[in-house]
């Protein structure tokens, strides 16, 4: 469904991310890991058209999303989050899934259309996020973790095919770690929405993915099955081998 | 009491014709995070085609209305221009650029001003629908400098209002916040952009040209206007509608009560009233800290 073909990105004669190539099938939970400075953020801003690559090309449905601007990315069904919190920190949790809403259906020039109640639209997504009894605070005063929450309402307002997440569980603590794991997992089979994301923690990767890809110096070593990515001799080297951190 | 009754009427005409520039200014920088030295260029450009405009057409039979349109609707089409091809390549990179980009826009147009209508002062007439003066119980007042308090209510309620109700105003006020998520989130943001700047513009048009009967046209008024923008936004703070508008309107109120009671420095009221803001609340009245 999501295919990466042999992507490359150099920035002044650093290569961060060489030759990647993967594909996300339908319905996959993808973990894509790898040591710091592996190139896992680079990878992501590529797909999402953020980055320009140099070479190579990201296709999704077998449709070329190369060369396409972020916000058309995300029209064709390809949702993102950053690895920092990014919500609208002065707005209302309520008015934050509004704009989401407003961004989906396209119609954001049309001025003369008033703002629509979808109070429905906005209720479901704010349940499915467990963030229903703080639709009328202002985002910037919730927790980091239901921070990280309304930032997966706001993704899932574009009802997206492949949800990219960057680090979701970073900076979070043991419980809303776990938490949120759990909400990402039911949220992912609920909806059928195919899964990308990267993340240090190797619990968790382990724990939830049925596909991971490993990332070296910006080389894919390795895409695979859990217990397959395990047993991989190149992957052990890597993170056995020597100190990752 | 007549006289302190026109007083008030002058600087509450003054604020609000005040504001039309100063919120536009203000706009732009909370969206597209420039500040827009060429604003009060836009703002002159403005009188001096609504000049050209009823100088070939006239000024009676809706003729001063279809100049103000014009005004509006030429400095929207400019700044579209700049904007795009211009402008967009500077986003990003150190803000010396874009002031610098905005201050060439001042000098150039500037020129193009003097070159085309010379150096004299030129003016307009009333329109004929608003000429006169209106009597109001307490004194006569001019019907035109009624009529520009009106137009500043309402545009000040439109805005509001397009701020408030509409999809437009959620995109725009959510890109004031974080412009990566609303891309994130399937807005186009550049265009956004594009459309903020112009729409900053032809509200300096049009107030120009509204000003042109009230005022001269003359070399110069693009800086002072500017200087007085920038006070009115540092006031108020950067970036907040309603900033601007009580900036424009206290600004308004201080200059004729300055007139009236130390004409020769009715200027340096309205500086002491910044330096009190910057020193006690130096992000303005209603602006918000930064970080905040």
């Amino acid at each position: 469904m999501l295919e990466i073909k042999g992507l490359t990105k150099t920035f002044s004669g650093f290569t961060a991310v060489d030759n990647a190539s993967l594909i996300v099938k339908k319905g996959d939970i993808h973990g894509v890991i790898g040591p710091n400075g592996a190139g896992k953020s680079t990878l992501f801003n590529l797909i999402t058209g953020h980055l320009i690559a140099d070479t190579g090309e990201v296709r999704l449905h077998d449709k070329r999303l190369t060369g396409l601007a972020p916000h058309a990315v995300v029209r064709r069904g390809l949702g993102r989050s950053f690895q920092r919190i990014s919500v609208f920190p002065r707005m209302t949790v309520w008015e934050n899934v509004q704009i989401a809403l407003v961004a989906k259906d396209q119609q954001e020039f049309c001025f003369w259309k008033p703002l629509v109640s979808q109070n429905e639209q906005i209720a479901r997504l704010l349940e499915t996020v467990r963030l229903e009894d703080e639709a009328q605070v202002v985002a910037g005063e919730l927790s980091y973790g239901r921070q990280k929450q309304l930032e997966l309402a706001l993704a899932l307002a574009g009802e997206p095919h492949v949800l990219l997440l960057d680090e979701p569980t970073a900076g979070m603590s043991p419980r809303e770690t776990e938490d949120s794991i759990l909400l990402i997992t039911r949220i992912v089979k609920d909806r059928g929405v195919t899964l990308l994301f990267t993340e240090h923690d190797m619990n968790m990767v382990f724990g939830i993915a049925n596909r991971i890809t490993v990332l070296h110096h910006g080389a894919v070593i390795a895409s695979d099955s859990p217990d397959a990515v395990r047993e991989n001799s190149s992957v052990q080297e890597v993170y056995l081998g020597r100190p990752t951190h | 009491m007549m006289y302190a009754t026109i007083q008030f009427l002058n600087g509450l005409s003054y604020g609000l014709s005040l504001f039309l520039v100063a919120a536009g200014l203000s706009i732009i920088f909370g969206v597209l995070r420039v500040l827009n030295f060429a604003h009060g260029t836009f703002y002159m450009l403005g009188g001096y085609i609504a000049y050209e405009a009823v100088s070939h057409i006239g000024l009676s039979d809706g003729g001063f209305w279809i100049a103000v349109a014009l005004s509006g609707l030429v400095l929207a089409v400019l700044a579209a221009i700049i904007e795009r091809l211009m402008l967009r390549k500077l986003y990003g990179r150190d803000e010396v650029y874009q002031l610098l980009f905005t201050f060439a826009l001042v000098l150039l147009f500037s020129d193009v001003i003097r070159g085309l209508w010379g150096t004299q002062v030129l003016s307009i007439s009333f329109p004929p629908e608003l000429s006169g003066a209106q009597d109001l119980g307490l004194a006569y007042y001019p019907r035109y400098r009624l009529f520009l308090c009106l137009v500043g209510i309402v545009v000040a309620i439109g805005v509001w209002f397009v701020f408030q109700r509409t999809r437009w105003g959620r995109i725009i006020r959510a890109a004031t916040q974080d412009r990566e998520i609303l891309g994130a989130l399937g807005i186009n943001v550049p265009l956004v952009y594009l459309v903020v700047f112009s729409a900053g513009a032809a509200l300096a048009g049009i107030g120009g040209a509204l000003a042109a009967p009230a005022l001269a046209l003359k070399p110069g008024m693009d800086t002072e206007i500017i200087v007085e923008c920038f006070i009115v936004v540092i006031i108020g703070g950067l970036g907040s509608l309603w900033g601007a508008f009580i900036g424009a309107i206290l600004i308004g109120q201080l200059r004729s009560i300055g007139l009236y009671f130390v004409p020769e420095w009715e200027i340096v009221l309205v500086y002491l009233l910044m330096i009190a803001v910057l020193a006690f609340r130096p992000w303005g009245l209603l602006g918000k800290r930064e970080g905040e």
